[in-house]
């Protein structure tokens, strides 16, 4: 009795070790290591003024593609194949999801973790409160997307630097193409421009 | 009859000091009380001039004109890119709308700043403050402009 009381906690002990080691193991699977986002925030920093046509190439609208370059460079890996421009399964230089705001969305969401928000029915303290919450979820190298609805994203940029000042707590530092900058202020932005939907990309933790 | 003058020469000796009292006391009190406004208002404008040296000091940190360029970039780049979602002509009717009075209130309240900057040659750091302290309010004020635009109440 007392054996078979022994050997049945003992087994009860390993299952619960496997389990939390499952879970241990699930938690490191959804990071993704390769991706380093202050890799990606240096090669936007370097080329947010210019582009780098040895490596990729100028789309007609840049932001999307500037994006891509930078999270390509920060370690996420390009699609080795591209059966056609709009499949969304597929990410690498001339592609949809690649170039494109509203189908890097379609890829993206499925391979990272992300949120989305609409902000049309938002007060102005409302939307700093948002932007506050936004800020406190996003680092450097991760991607922030603004659109009119949530299948119709428009403009994408990349979190270049993060500061905090005695002014405005913390502070971050976008960084786009189309009208270059590294210095624009994510807080403002969301409420200085008539964009009603918002969405971020957390590109280091895997779905 | 002595008794009577001494006794009335008293009571005269004593009406003189009750009236001095009574005279004498409000002005002692009212310069005591002039005397403690002066200080006050002396310390009053040594906190001032204090607390606009500290203004001063904060306005001229690198930290604070980072503050403030970034924000004056934001708006710029704000409105370049609205500028271009208007040009490419696919933005649904309401949003083409509001992006087109977006942009023409922030083109105005930069204008406003960058003319009063460059009305600031000897770059006055207190005019500075105003003029910063303006856009700042100016912008507070289009955002609540725009909240009345799309019908939202301020809660």
């Amino acid at each position: 009795m007392k054996k078979r009381k022994k050997v049945l906690t003992m087994s009860l002990a390993l299952l619960i070790t496997c389990s939390e080691l499952g879970s241990v193991h699930k938690v490191s699977a959804a990071t993704d290591s390769n991706y380093i986002g202050s890799k990606a925030a240096t090669y936007a920093g370097n080329w947010y003024n210019g582009y780098n046509t040895t490596e990729y190439y100028k789309a007609d609208l840049d932001c999307t593609n500037f994006v891509s370059q930078c999270l390509e460079k920060g370690g996420k890996k390009r699609s080795t194949k591209l059966p056609s421009y709009t499949d969304i399964n597929y990410w690498r230089p001339h592609s949809a999801t690649w170039e494109s705001a509203n189908y890097f969305k379609k890829y993206w969401v499925t391979q990272v973790k992300s949120a989305g928000k609409s902000i049309s029915g938002m007060t102005k303290s409302e939307k700093s409160q948002y932007a506050l919450d936004v800020i406190s979820k996003i680092t450097v190298g991760d991607v922030v997307q603004y659109g009119v609805g949530s299948d119709a994203m428009r403009h994408s940029q990349i979190v270049y630097k993060s500061r905090t000042i005695s002014y405005g707590g913390k502070v971050w530092d976008m960084a786009q193409h189309t009208s270059p900058s590294k210095t624009i202020n994510l807080h403002d932005y969301i409420r200085d421009t008539g964009y009603t939907y918002v969405r971020y990309y957390d590109m280091d933790q895997l779905k | 009859m002595k008794n009577k003058k001494l006794a009335s020469c008293a009571v005269g000796i004593s009406g003189i000091f009750i009236v001095a009292c009574l005279t004498l006391t409000p002005m002692i009190r009212s310069n005591h009380v002039g005397a403690q406004k002066a200080d006050q208002m002396k310390i009053e404008a040594a906190i001032e001039s204090k607390e606009q040296e500290e203004k001063e000091k904060e306005f001229m940190s690198a930290d604070y004109q980072d503050y403030v360029q970034s924000r004056i970039d934001t708006m710029e780049i704000a409105i370049s890119d609205m500028q271009r979602e208007v040009d490419r002509g696919d933005l649904p009717k309401e949003n083409h709308e509001e992006f087109i009075i977006r942009i023409d209130k922030l083109s105005k309240i930069l204008d406003i700043y960058n003319s009063a900057s460059k009305g600031n040659k000897s770059k006055d750091i207190s005019r500075s403050i105003e003029i910063t302290d303006k856009l700042f309010e100016d912008l507070e004020n289009f955002y609540d402009e725009m909240d009345a635009y799309n019908g939202l109440v301020v809660k």
